[in-house]
């Protein structure tokens, strides 16, 4: 049934509304493509059985509703999100065969609202990464060329979507881990405003901006799964009781007399020039659909990484604290004191990058470095989300830029150096840093066959139009319709299951 | 210039309560030594009168209600106790015996 794959969730709705397919066939060819697809390492767990249960349920239940607006409509849960059923990993040795006791609340949201979880999605371990090779599992491998990263932290969630095993994942982005490896991918990639979508089961990695979002075929697709995930949760102080409207209805000529800001910054050398042409493209589609160009600048930029590479293993390092061996999941054997529990449960169940940020973390928080370190780049941090709220105050409605200064890069091209792996996220991290709604589209395909994306920032809270403008930008446009060659083709890929499989 | 040595790694290792072979200690250095080189244009940002920002957008506290809340599952969290001892988490032991 492979005529169900290229289907967008919202065409997958409209056939199960007038009953042209079910759940279970849908559920099925997923499955199966899943199947076929497995060399590319997207799943760490599928849960075979209980996706066709579920499936079945939902037929029972009747068609999609606006009370049940994902009724039928399979996806995949990145695998940093606590589910009750099957295992919550995080990408990590330490948490190999960890049954969670609880459900993360935008996974419950999401299964509220009638999806069927296919699986859990690869991911760099404890979504610290950004090319997927960090997973303690095994990588994933780019579908438009397998040589190549998908990108990440959300490597495997964005590889299921563009190889067409489900229509829609959630993943999260703590400096840009579901809107780089959407572009490296070809695919749309959406993160709220922080704040927007509780944190609830989101096992943390940065409490300060970690945010859960989806990675879809659209924009229309991204919106009504962030909508379903989104709103006020009392088991997540962090999240924010603000109306969430119907984002995947697009606000009627979104485009018109829009001004989009330019930053100057985000243009300068270092960027693949094939990649500042498409988005030159992508700029010139908005003017013709009414919007107006304006340069804006953002001076401190520059200054983003080093920020962002201070405050995130700071937080990291105090998060991964509670993975001391005690409680629950690793436990080193053969121990003789306390202390020897922690020293050899968390060394043997972190891997090499998770070390360097708690490392990094300790550092940068303990006695003497504190206010060097992490008090200045808080401060940095305030201004550099400054720099975005002032050009939205004085200049633009949206800022347009590249998402990735490459395209997607090959296996172990940036491994020698963790800083050359960081300076991948120079787009990405300064939105983070200021908590700003972003998304990342397709524009354009590389010499090298590989696609290429461009990404749009909007004000806090302003996700209706950040995603309409987005959603218009893809009724003029095809980028976001490729298919890696062959996916669609019914052969399988020979290869055993790498995955875990409940059935 | 970083201060970044392999003894001020061990000591990170020793607060974090992380082992790390020899080997990693050495590229673990190296690493670390290059990214807080690099950090170190923090230094060049006028910070003067500046706030640190905290929560993107100035939340603070969030309280709740101060009623008990039933939470069914115990014996759900308790199965992923590694050793224990009746509802007691077992650890190697703590406080000397003398």
């Amino acid at each position: 049934m492979s005529e169900v794959l290229d289907l967008t969730v919202a065409q997958l709705v409209q056939k199960l509304i007038t009953r042209e397919i079910s759940a279970v066939e849908i559920t099925e060819s997923y499955l199966a493509q899943i199947e076929s697809q497995m060399h590319l390492g997207c799943y760490l767990s599928v849960w075979h059985e209980n996706a066709l249960k579920a499936a079945k349920e939902a037929d029972s239940a009747g068609a999609p509703s606006p009370e049940f607006p994902l009724r039928g409509i399979p996806l995949a849960i990145k695998d940093i999100f606590t589910t009750s059923y099957g295992t919550t990993t995080c990408g990590s040795q330490f948490l190999h065969e960890y049954e969670s006791p609880f459900t993360a609340t935008c996974v419950q949201r999401l299964l509220d609202a009638g999806g069927i979880v296919l699986g859990k999605t690869n991911l760099d371990e404890f979504a610290m990464g950004s090319s997927n090779e960090n997973s303690s599992f095994f990588p994933v491998k780019n579908p438009w060329d397998v040589s190549r990263v998908p990108g990440g932290s959300s490597g495997g969630s964005a590889a299921a979507v563009a190889a067409r095993t489900c229509p829609v994942a959630l993943g999260t982005d703590t400096g840009g881990s579901i809107r780089q490896p959407a572009a490296f991918c070809g695919i749309t990639g959406f993160k709220p405003t922080y704040g927007r979508v509780s944190r609830y089961g989101l096992v943390a990695f940065a409490s300060s901006l970690d945010q859960a979002g989806p990675l879809g075929l659209t924009a229309e697709d991204c919106a009504l799964v962030g909508r379903v995930i989104s709103g006020v949760d009392p088991k997540d102080s962090t999240s924010v009781a603000r109306e969430v409207t119907r984002w995947e209805q697009p606000l009627p000529e979104s485009c018109k007399g829009l001004r989009i800001g330019i930053p100057k910054e985000y243009f300068l050398s270092g960027i693949d020039p094939e990649i500042s042409l498409a988005v030159e493209s992508a700029a010139r589609v908005l003017e013709v659909l009414g919007a107006e160009r304006v340069e804006i600048s953002l001076p401190h930029t520059e200054y983003a990484i080093a920020t962002y590479y201070v405050i995130a293993p700071a937080e990291a390092s105090s998060n991964l604290a509670r993975f001391d061996g005690v409680r629950y999941a690793k436990r080193a054997a053969g121990v003789e004191s306390l202390e020897e529990l922690y020293l050899r449960s968390r060394s043997e169940g972190f891997g090499s990058e998770v070390k360097r940020r708690i490392l990094m973390g300790t550092y940068v928080l303990s006695s003497g470095y504190y206010d060097a370190y992490y008090l200045r780049a808080q401060k940095v941090r305030r201004l550099i989300q400054q720099d975005f709220l002032s050009a939205f105050e004085n200049s633009c409605d949206l800022i347009l830029c590249p998402t990735t200064p490459t395209v997607a890069f090959r296996h172990g091209e940036n491994s020698a150096s963790p800083l050359q792996m960081y300076l991948n996220d120079v787009f990405t991290i300064p939105t983070s840093l200021a908590g700003l709604p972003a998304v990342s589209l397709p524009c354009g395909m590389h010499s090298e066959g590989l696609p290429i994306g461009f990404q749009l920032i909007g004000r806090p809270w302003d996700e209706h139009r950040l995603l309409s403008v987005g959603q218009e930008f893809q009724q003029e446009t095809t980028w976001h319709s490729g298919v890696p060659i062959g996916i669609l083709s019914s052969s399988s890929s020979g290869e055993s299951s790498k995955a875990r499989v409940d059935a | 210039m970083s201060n970044v040595d392999s003894q001020l790694i061990e000591k990170l290792a020793k607060l974090s309560r992380v082992a790390l072979e020899e080997a990693e200690v050495q590229e673990i250095t190296k690493s670390l030594s290059s990214i807080f080189e690099y950090v170190e244009q923090l230094n060049a940002v006028n910070i003067a009168g500046v706030e640190p920002l905290r929560h993107v957008f100035g939340e603070s506290n969030c309280f709740r209600d101060d009623t008990v809340d039933a939470y069914c599952d115990r014996d759900k969290i308790l199965s992923l106790v590694p050793e224990r001892s009746g509802s007691l988490i077992r650890v190697p032991l703590v406080i000397d015996q003398e």
